[in-house]
């Protein structure tokens, strides 16, 4: 009868020190998962920050000076057979 | 012998084809033979109508680029315009999304609270910088446009004034032959007054690059306002980032 009291004690020992491990390791991975989380959503807005930069920053030269070959047209235009 | 004659025959050959090339390369101002000049009072309507009609053609062709420059700006204008805000609510979706995944990772007020500092924190930098990006951009593009009409009304303003020395130079070919004067004389005043008129156009263009360092500048004023204001945003950023991450390290 003892023993059996004794191995009861022990089992219940035993699955309160697991359930306490288990407690411990899910709270360390929700831990590990907000920090990727808290990472993944700050690491995105940057990219869309970089991402729209490169929008706003381009350049419109190539536009503004596509005038530039009519200049040239004037002067050809008084090339003639003199 | 044979090797000499051969030599000869390949040195004439290329005589013959280099002698007009070279011609060519030689002649950048149209010129006409002797007989030519002495019939160049024959030929100055015909010379006159020539040059007119392609002048008319150029100044059309420079009126038709002029809105082609403020259309193909505009539609730049509002293609980004568009992508910018797109990417904008991307991000603000993405964000809804993980923040809202990161409240039901809280086990705790205190990392409620976090969380929505956090939340608070992002909100304050994004719409600082949003104005701030905004502002450059609405002052870049308004100066901008400034600064191309101003480059169009001058490219406007130094063709009418070349026409008009063109024209005044023709007139006077015109008034000499009528008065008999000697055609190759009034032909070689023609050609330099053209000339004359061509070098001073050439100069007045070359304010053309003034303006475009002015959009230079301007560029570089844009690009360094939104710059700043990205890295003022990232650096708010990160701040709520660890002070987030630590609130999730305590449970």
């Amino acid at each position: 009868m003892k023993k059996i009291l004794f191995l009861t004690a022990g089992l219940m020992l035993l699955a309160a020190a697991c359930n306490a491990g288990n407690q411990a390791s899910t709270g360390n991975s929700t831990e590990s998962n907000s920090a990727s989380r808290v990472d993944a959503a700050v690491s995105n807005l940057n990219a869309s920050v970089d991402s729209e930069e490169a929008v706003n920053l381009q350049s419109d030269d190539d536009v503004i000076n596509s005038d530039q070959t009519i200049v040239n047209d004037y002067e050809g235009a008084t090339n003639a057979n003199y | 012998m044979r090797t000499i004659k051969n030599f000869s025959l390949i040195l004439a050959t290329l005589g013959f084809i280099l002698t007009p090339a070279l011609g060519l390369a030689r002649e950048d101002k149209p010129t006409a033979p002797a007989s030519d000049a002495k019939n160049f009072c024959t030929r100055i309507a015909n010379v006159t109508g020539e040059v007119n009609s392609k002048l008319v053609k150029v100044d059309q062709d420079r009126g038709s680029k002029r809105t082609e420059v403020f259309n193909q700006l505009k539609e730049r204008k509002e293609s980004r315009v568009k992508q910018v805000q797109e990417k904008r609510d991307q991000a603000k979706a993405d964000l809804d999304e993980r923040l809202s995944d990161l409240e039901s990772d809280a086990l705790t007020e205190a990392q409620l609270s976090a969380l929505a500092a956090f939340r608070a924190a992002v909100a304050a930098a994004q719409e600082v910088r949003k104005a701030a990006v905004d502002k450059a951009m609405a002052d870049f593009r308004t100066s901008q446009e400034s600064l191309v009409t101003k480059r169009q009304d001058a490219i406007k303003a130094n063709a009418t004034t070349f026409k008009a020395d063109v024209a005044a130079a023709m007139a006077k070919a015109k008034t000499d032959c009528a008065a008999s004067v000697d055609p190759a004389t009034v032909r070689r005043t023609l050609m330099s007054a053209q000339q004359a008129a061509k070098d001073k156009f050439q100069q007045a263009n070359k304010d053309l690059d003034k303006l475009g360092g002015q959009i230079k500048n301007l560029t570089q004023t844009r690009n360094q306002a939104v710059r700043d204001a990205n890295q003022a945003f990232k650096a708010a950023l990160e701040t709520a980032r660890q002070n987030l991450k630590a609130a999730f390290a305590q449970s």
